[in-house]
């Protein structure tokens, strides 16, 4: 309480200069924004990656066919159409690695669906019925196909949400026929909205339909692309993959001729965690920079709090005379600059958290500003406010009172 | 209540000669005491106010305020005794500009440990004729006012020892007439109050005057007073 009125008549004579105290304020209060926006910034596209991982799975391997072989020292290409993988590659790492919960066989090709007059390109996936499942795709509307009806090769599709919006807007997919090429194909279901995938393909522009009806009627071929192989955790990746290879290996009689893998298996952890580390650093590296402006902030703050002791000389004089102690001296002018420091950081945090809605929108980078990074801001300026306070506050509790009070 | 012996202070400025602003000073004065300080420029008068009021340090002598030696005190235990026991009323009033009357009289109330500090503000400013200026800034009041309020300022604490250096000394005539007037009706209320002045009008109020040469007492005298003393 005799603190509060005591920082009050202090904090009066410190703002009796509005501009010198808002030109203070404003530089910290920058300096704290630009920090809140680029760090919001990195952290969003940290957030993003994971995200991405989430969605398309951390517990899943991607068995690819085809791998670069080098061969008496040449280095050839992958070949356009690798016909190693099978649907059989696919039932026995189901059935003969403990590691992995279950594998799904998949080739997907771009391809041309019609709707009546509307015809949109797209991806057309043909997989087996576990593959929503293991994708981690719901549906809005419908069902999936079942077992059965892929191995009757029946020819339903269910549909991403692009796909669905671009050929029935707002109307009823389900029961009608689209057409794959020339292939008709009765809708049965929707899928949910899932976004963009880790390596920047949109899941939603895509159809999914039964693998043999796929391989037979629409790509006429016989092996499949890529193979899902889900393991039972995220940390159980690594000893699945290692269980697939070896599976894989043996099936392809890789071993006894001692040839190198003519597939590939992909971890999207591993990919992925080399990006997260890349989105921290960034962070940490703008943040960095950003923190050069919470200093030019401390010297506003410092430079301010100079000038207001200077010339509040019989102010200070008169107050040691009336009974103020040098701490008591020190603590006004420490106050002074805290409440600077403060007042400075909650501005700062309300323009960053305004501007990084506003390079939201304009960028589509997401930012992310968590309740810690606000706490964390206000804290730091309120230090800064200390810190750069020491000075001025120092200097106006060593003054001798009566020298204080004859130099104005 | 007051008791100085042989006290003395000098200024040494670079190689140049040390000014004497106080030497051998002895000087007693009793509780409910008025006197007026009085003498040239630079005859040392302020110098002696600051070391009365504690503010500054003989170099040499025996300070005793109330019966206690204050010599060897802390500049924490110094600014204590500035706040309880001393009210000073300084030539310019050194008002907080931005502060209402109440604030200002409030500031010596910040530094101790008391409650009801609004009440006891407007009390004093009660006292010194002012109580309806309470929330008026400096700046919304004539001269005398905020000399005034500068007095409720040194009052507020309920001190001893009331100290004014040249208080009069930015006024003019008629103003000086009603501090004088309110210095001499605190003096009849049983306060000690040392007043510096070139004002002869003031110096002829006070009971006791001491004239001050060139750091030395030369002079102390009981004056007829034209206003009866006496407690209360
Ligand atoms: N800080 C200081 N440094 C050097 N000399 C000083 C200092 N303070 C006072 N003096 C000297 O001490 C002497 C007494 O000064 P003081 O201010 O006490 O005089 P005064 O009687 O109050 O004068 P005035 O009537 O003009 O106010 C003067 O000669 C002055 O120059
Ligand atoms: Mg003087």
């Amino acid at each position: 309480m005799r603190s509060i009125r005591l920082l009050r008549t202090s904090l009066q004579e410190l703002f009796a200069h509005r501009l010198r105290a808002s030109l203070a304020l404003l530089g910290n209060g920058l300096g704290i924004a630009s920090v809140l926006v680029l760090i919001g910034i990195g952290e969003g596209a940290r957030q993003e990656v994971v995200r991405g991982i989430e969605s398309f799975g951390a517990d899943l391997l991607v068995v690819k066919a085809g791998k670069v072989q080098p061969v008496r020292g040449r280095v050839l290409q992958p070949q356009s159409q690798v016909s190693t993988l099978t649907v059989d590659d696919a039932e026995a790492i189901t059935a003969e690695c403990p590691e992995v919960s279950d594998a799904v066989p998949v080739h997907d090709q771009p391809a041309q669906i019609k709707f009546g007059q509307i015809a949109t390109p797209t991806t057309v996936v043909g997989t087996l019925p576990p593959y929503f499942q293991v994708r981690r795709f719901t549906l809005v509307r419908g069902r999936t196909f079942s077992a059965a009806e892929e191995r009757a090769s029946r020819r339903v599709a269910v549909l991403g949400a692009t796909v669905s919006e671009t050929l029935f807007g707002g109307q009823d997919p389900l029961g009608e026929i689209i057409r794959v090429g020339r292939v008709p194909f009765e809708v049965i279901g929707v899928l949910q909205e899932k976004g963009v995938s880790p390596d920047g393909a949109d899941e939603d522009d895509q159809i999914v339909v039964p693998l043999r009806a796929a391989l037979r009627r629409v790509f006429q071929e016989n092996y499949v692309e890529f193979i899902y192989a889900k393991a039972h955790s995220s940390d159980r990746v690594e000893p699945a993959e290692a269980q697939v290879r070896q599976l894989l290996r043996r099936r392809h009689r890789l071993d006894r001729r001692g040839r190198p893998d003519d597939f590939e298996i992909q971890n999207l952890l591993g990919v992925m965690e080399t990006r997260v580390r890349a989105s921290e650093s960034f962070t940490l590296m703008v943040g960095g920079v950003a923190s050069l402006s919470l200093l030019v902030g401390g010297f506003g703050i410092l430079s301010v709090m100079l000038l207001s002791t200077r010339e509040r000389c019989s102010e200070i004089g008169l107050r040691m005379a009336v009974g103020a102690r040098r701490r008591d001296i020190l603590g006004q002018f420490l106050g002074e600059a805290l409440v600077l420091g403060v007042t400075g950081g909650v501005l700062g945090v309300g323009v960053g958290l305004a501007s990084a809605a506003v390079v939201g929108r304009l960028t589509r980078w997401s930012t992310a500003i968590s309740h810690e990074l606000i706490v964390a801001a206000v804290a730091f300026s309120m230090a800064v406010g200390l810190v750069f306070g020491v000075i001025p506050a120092l200097r106006a509790a060593g003054l001798d009172p009566i020298e204080a009070l004859r130099r104005d | 209540m007051i008791r100085l012996a042989d006290v003395g202070k000098s200024y040494q400025k670079g190689d140049a000669p040390p000014v004497h602003a106080l030497r051998q000073i002895d000087l007693e004065l009793g509780q409910g005491e008025m006197a007026a300080v009085v003498g040239p420029s630079g005859s040392g008068k302020s110098t002696l106010m600051n070391v009365l009021g504690l503010l500054d340090r003989p170099d040499q002598g025996c300070y005793q305020l109330e019966g206690q030696d204050v010599s060897g005190r802390s500049g924490d235990e110094l600014a204590a005794l500035r706040n309880r026991k001393i009210g000073f009323v300084f030539q310019s009033f050194y008002l907080l500009p931005r502060a209402t009357a109440a604030e200002n009289v409030e500031l010596p109330l910040l530094y101790r440990d008391r409650s009801q500090m609004r009440r006891h503000a407007l009390r004093a400013l009660e006292e010194v004729g002012l109580g309806d200026r309470a929330d008026h800034r400096p700046g919304e009041l004539s001269g005398g006012q905020r000399q005034r309020v500068a007095i409720a300022r040194a009052l507020v604490n309920d001190p001893q020892l009331i100290l004014a250096d040249e208080p009069t000394g930015n006024l003019d005539s008629a103003v000086s007439e009603s501090i004088l007037s309110l210095f001499l009706e605190l003096h009849r209320r049983g306060r000690t109050v040392l007043v510096v002045t070139h004002d002869e009008e003031v110096a002829r109020c006070a009971e006791r005057r001491i004239h001050i040469v060139d750091g030395r007492i030369v002079s102390d005298q009981r004056t007829d007073t034209r206003i009866p003393t006496g407690a209360n």
